[in-house]
């Protein structure tokens, strides 16, 4: 049982197609943007079908703590929101408030993550995503994710992968997260927490995380 | 009388001496064999270059469709080129032994201690010029024969 944070397809038959085969590797929850504006009653009734639970979500960016807010006042009825800082104080502002459930991180903003940073997570009860894309886009970002990976093991932080896939070919498979952190030398299974939607659904469905 | 209770004395402490120096002399002899199979054994280790196979079924997603051997093992010579180099091709020799287009499924082989790294090469293939193509690991097994029977099945999410 997977959960895929974040996926925004350009049209109807490409998330059908993605929501098959994601049912297929073994994913039940997966992350739909909303301005993508595909959801409709056709597409609750597949994803019914095949017994999957989309959460409507949302990625928003901003530079600076005062954009991050007025951001959020226009946030819609997304039920999952993600943040991409541009800088180190939009970083501070997502981490301590509880709406952003996710807080990514650039190639750029990697090395600002130490332990004080990290803490911060802690009161806004977020967690820290990696977008796979970067991977498929760059391989060279492979040592992002390596650095990614040493932060949220040496300091327990809680993390989301996800794979922001456009179509069914950007789908990442549990087993290409596993064996991705296993070449790095991290454990595979501890990797896989990323995809796990144990804490993620609670915090959105009930206002808590469960440890 | 005191003269023989000595000589009892001297025959035990005698006896004692003997039974002891038979005694040093077996636990010799079977240090010198345990050291002389420690030799033999590491001796064995650097004979053994052969080096154990692993054999990786995969199941092929693509939009353009994939017929032939070759065209998957240069996909996949691309992608390990582009992921670690040549060292990595040198040092892995992935190949493509069996691929069926009906199926979409094909098994490839590589070396036991670096099949981890080959699969982390192949999940970051998406793209081969204009064919868009997904590479999913199934099972990995030791032998041929078993890598065929996971070629029928339908399972993605073992």
């Amino acid at each position: 049982m997977w959960m895929d944070s974040y996926v925004c397809p350009a049209s109807r038959e490409e998330l059908a197609s993605l929501l098959k085969l994601q049912r297929r590797m073994g994913y039940k929850y997966v992350g739909l943007c909303v301005e993508s504006g595909l959801w409709n009653k056709d597409i609750d009734a597949l994803a019914r079908s095949l017994s999957i639970k989309v959460i409507l979500a949302r990625v928003l960016c901003a530079d600076r703590p005062g954009e991050a807010k007025k951001l959020l006042r226009e946030r819609g009825e997304a039920e999952l929101i993600i943040g991409r800082p541009g800088s180190i104080e939009a970083y501070r502002f997502m981490s301590r408030d509880s709406r952003f459930k996710i807080i990514e991180v650039s190639p750029s903003m990697i090395k600002h993550i130490d332990r004080g940073e990290a803490g911060l997570l802690t009161i806004g009860g977020g967690y820290l995503g990696f977008d796979l894309k970067r991977i498929i886009n760059s391989p060279s970002n492979i040592s992002v994710l390596k650095a990614f990976f040493s932060r949220v093991f040496k300091w327990s932080i809680p993390f989301k992968l996800y794979s922001s896939a456009t179509n069914v070919f950007e789908v990442w498979h549990p087993k290409h997260v596993y064996f991705l952190a296993k070449s790095m030398g991290f454990q595979g299974r501890k990797a896989l927490e990323g995809l796990s939607p144990v804490g993620m659904v609670n915090q959105l469905y009930s206002g808590g995380r469960d440890e | 009388m005191n003269e023989e209770i000595l000589l009892i004395i001297v025959l035990i402490l005698l006896a004692y001496f003997i039974a002891r120096s038979f005694m040093i002399e077996e636990k010799i002899r079977l240090l010198r064999e345990n050291i002389a199979n420690m030799h033999r054994s590491e001796e064995k280790e650097k004979i053994q270059l052969r080096k154990r196979k692993r054999y990786v079924v995969f199941h092929v997603i693509s939009n353009q469709p994939l017929t032939r051997v070759e065209e998957i093992n240069s996909i996949l010579s691309n992608a390990l080129r582009s992921c670690g180099g040549e060292l990595l091709i040198g040092e892995c020799r992935p190949q493509v032994v069996y691929f069926s287009s009906r199926r979409s499924r094909g098994i490839l082989r590589t070396y036991h201690d670096c099949y981890e790294k080959v699969i982390a090469c192949l999940s970051t293939v998406r793209c081969q010029g204009d064919r868009k193509i997904l590479i999913i690991p199934v099972k990995t097994t030791g032998t041929l024969k078993k890598a065929r029977w996971y070629l029928f099945d339908k399972n993605l999410a073992r």
